[in-house]
């Protein structure tokens, strides 16, 4: 008897897609129900900001960079400023540097709580999506507290930062950080040990850690699947001071990379308060003059990986080039070969686990 | 191989139940904004001097400058409330203040005006002596006393200044050629003592100068 | 205490014929492909591969100063990964990548304008150079190759209609 031939059909996911935050296109390859193959395209909101530089002398342009991407623009923001300050050579005061790393620890608190809510919604658990929600804006209101804006933090400035956090800050920063670990504790208790939960995440979308290596995955993505780097280890701002180690699990599968982002949260608590301790008194900025004249790349520690920033200068108030490499363009790859093999169902979840941030792909 | 446990959420859903809301009941409850929450642009617009640097640093040209008019306006749909302009305007009359811009129908600018400034103490010829007022015409500074009128209308107080510093800046501003006689022309100098007391107020003192110096200084004053 | 890592940081101009010896090198010591992007400099494209090794976080950027109408080989081969990078230094920049896979036909970004980062003067410029080598019916390795994998593509269409 001739065995039915499988009957291949494209099914096309987003751009809109509920359990989206940013549009990108899929198209899947289905053999009844099975995903054999993924093409991914990108290019709904290319706005072109890389040429800006052109138009932008180098210390407006920091607004600019910043606005990248409204989940990780603190990062932009940082790593553009410190790459055009490796290029003038221009040495931060301490005190700046610190409080950058508190900036940028509460930034990946943000974001991380972002996409657990993220995460759950597209599980379909709602309640577990608003409470990751509520302890985020905790979060924001200490940011808007210290900086003026809640997702846009305009503190940056080639040279040091505008604005600082007052010893009174601190204090309230110090309060709402433990009522935030404590109620965290019950939503990680949730994500780890739900039923219903462990039922849609364990042993879906495994990576190994060759596999992670040939497609050049980064991140809290790459150390799911055992791969222990964290580009924080290069100690660049204040991180050469504190205490940490990265945040590794060993499965590879969607629950270890839910557990990984999960205890990054409190590792950045812990480092928020560790820098707190620690924070030396001194200036904010230093003065700088003259253009940018020589190149220079930098690499910093996004929440979703290693985000690479080069910085050409040709001597005059405009940059020749900006290049900034954001770590979802380095993921896609390793998503599309989660996503093969694996049921229809899936793929929404397979998509929200590597955190995509499609406004910082296409800049 | 980590614990499973049905129905894990349930003491956080029953405590979230009977507690406060997270949501603030706005509009009935006013937003209190932190202190340094960046929502508006606002101006101080006397001290305004038309300078255009807020218009040229914004990153999306939400302020236009018009000098002729003596106006400043923005866009306050386009501002991002970034705070560029308030760190660039050299006269420190841009603020970043709480509040934000409430949702129209339609972007629209807002406009200010300044007054217009003094008219240039130079242009009155009247008020300056009268053995300054060809100077000026020519737009060279003038003094009157220690007060130097500048071609621009400014003036400057030299009295503030110590003596070898005053001596530098008339000599920049080529007044010291006839300080002294137009001096003479206004006022008289006096003699008390050894001490030659000059109209624009500075003393000498004659028994530092050498005898046949001496003469020659109190010739030149008309006091002999 | 957490490791201390010291890492070097080394930028290496290479020939664009050594490209792919160069890659093939790095592949072989485990480097992970980091990022890869193109520039305009002075006349010239100056396109940066970098590389990351993961063990100890040290960075090796290889820089290929090339014409404007220079071809550059695709490094598919050993980093599947690097279509992403490929692709858009082609549709943006204009640097003429071949045998990329999977090819977007300068469709990755979907903007109307043709190469807007590269400024209006380099743009006749490079049509210049490229009339000057057809002219001179240089043909290469690579656009024999190219030629056979449009066919393929081409011949693919008709059988699927």
């Amino acid at each position: 008897m001739e065995e039915r031939e499988k009957k291949r059909s494209v099914v096309p996911f987003g751009p809109q897609h509920p359990v989206l935050p940013e549009p990108i296109h899929l198209d899947l390859v289905l053999e009844d129900e099975k995903v054999v193959d993924v093409i991914p395209s990108i290019g709904f909101i290319h706005r072109g900001l890389e040429d800006l530089v052109k138009k932008r002398d180098f210390n407006e342009y920091v607004y600019v960079a910043e606005r990248t991407c409204g989940i990780c623009s603190f990062g932009h923001g940082l790593g553009y400023v410190e790459a055009v300050e490796k290029c003038m050579n221009v040495e931060v005061p301490i005190r700046a540097k610190y409080l950058r790393t508190i900036w940028s620890e509460m930034a990946r608190i943000h974001s991380h709580l972002l996409w657990a809510g993220l995460m759950a919604d597209a599980f379909g658990f709602e309640n577990l999506f608003y409470q990751c929600w509520r302890l985020r804006e905790k979060n924001l209101d200490l940011v808007e507290m210290t900086t003026g804006g809640r997702l846009i933090y305009s503190v940056n400035k080639v040279g040091g930062v505008l604005k600082d956090i007052t010893p009174d800050m601190q204090k309230v920063i110090l309060n709402n950080l433990s009522e935030l670990e404590a109620e965290l504790r019950d939503v990680y208790k949730t994500f780890m040990t739900d039923y219903s939960v462990q039922e849609r995440t364990r042993g879906v979308g495994v990576l190994t850690k060759e596999q992670v290596h040939d497609l050049g995955c980064c991140g809290p993505y790459a150390r799911a699947s055992g791969v222990a780097r964290d580009i924080r280890q290069l100690g660049y701002e204040a991180y050469g001071e504190l205490d940490f180690e990265p945040v590794v699990s060993n499965d590879g599968d969607n629950y270890a990379r839910c557990d990984v982002r999960l205890r990054e949260v409190f590792q950045s608590i812990d480092l928020i308060r560790q820098a707190i301790a620690k924070i030396p008194n001194g200036e904010l900025s230093v003065p700088v003059k003259g253009n940018p004249d020589g190149e220079a790349f930098i690499r910093i520690e996004q929440p979703r990986g290693e985000a690479i920033y080069y910085v050409e200068g040709n001597g005059t108030k405009f940059l020749n080039r900006f290049r900034l490499r954001t770590p979802t363009f380095a993921n896609i790859p390793g998503m599309c070969e989660t996503m093969k093999g694996c049921s229809y169902a899936d793929i929404p979840l397979l998509v929200v686990t590597i955190d995509p941030c499609i406004s910082c792909t296409e800049r | 191989m980590p614990k499973t446990r049905i129905m894990a959420f349930t003491w956080s859903t029953l405590k979230n139940l009977f507690s406060k809301p997270a949501t603030k009941n706005y509009p009935a409850e006013p937003i209190r904004y932190p202190e340094r929450s960046r929502g508006h642009i606002e101006i101080d617009i006397e001290d305004c001097i038309s300078c255009s640097m807020c218009a040229r640093s914004c990153p999306t040209g939400a302020i236009t400058v018009d000098r002729k008019e003596l106006t400043w306006a923005i866009n306050r749909f386009d501002c991002l409330a970034c705070g560029y302009c308030v760190i660039k305007c050299p006269k420190k009359c841009l603020h970043l203040v709480p509040g934000y811009q409430t949702p129209e129908g339609e972007k629209k600018e807002v406009s200010f005006k300044r007054p217009a400034p003094a008219p240039k103490p130079a242009a009155a010829p009247s008020a300056a002596p009268k053995a300054a007022g060809s100077a000026s015409a020519a737009g060279k500074a003038t003094l009157n006393g220690d007060i130097v009128t500048m071609a621009n209308g400014k003036t400057m107080d030299l009295s503030k200044f110590p003596a070898e510093k005053k001596a530098e800046i008339l000599k920049k501003l080529g007044l010291d050629a006839a300080p002294a006689p137009k001096a003479e022309a206004e006022g008289k100098a006096t003699l008390e003592g050894d001490i030659v007391r000059l109209p624009n107020g500075k003393t000498m003192d004659l028994s530092k100068l050498p005898e046949a110096n001496r003469e020659k200084v109190l010739q030149k004053l008309g006091l002999k | 205490m957490s490791a201390k890592f010291t890492p070097k940081e080394t930028i290496r101009v290479i020939e664009k014929d050594g490209l792919l010896r160069e890659v093939m090198a790095m592949k072989s010591r485990g480097m992970r492909l980091s990022q890869a992007c193109a520039s305009y400099k002075d006349g010239k494209y100056e396109l940066s591969y970098s590389f990351s090794d993961d063990k100890t976080l040290d960075y090796e950027t290889l820089r290929v100063v090339c014409d404007l109408a220079d071809r550059i080989p695709s490094i598919h081969d050993f980093y599947s990964c690097a279509s992403f990078y490929e692709n858009e230094m082609r549709e943006l920049f204009g640097v003429k990548i071949e045998l990329i896979e999977p090819d977007y036909h300068n469709k990755l970004y979907r903007i109307k304008a043709e190469t807007p980062f590269l400024p209006e003067d380099a743009k006749a410029e490079q049509k210049k150079q490229e009339q000057e080598i057809s002219l001179s019916g240089a043909d290469s390795d690579l656009d024999l190759a190219q030629a056979a994998a449009d066919e393929k593509l081409a011949s693919g269409k008709k059988e699927e209609k």
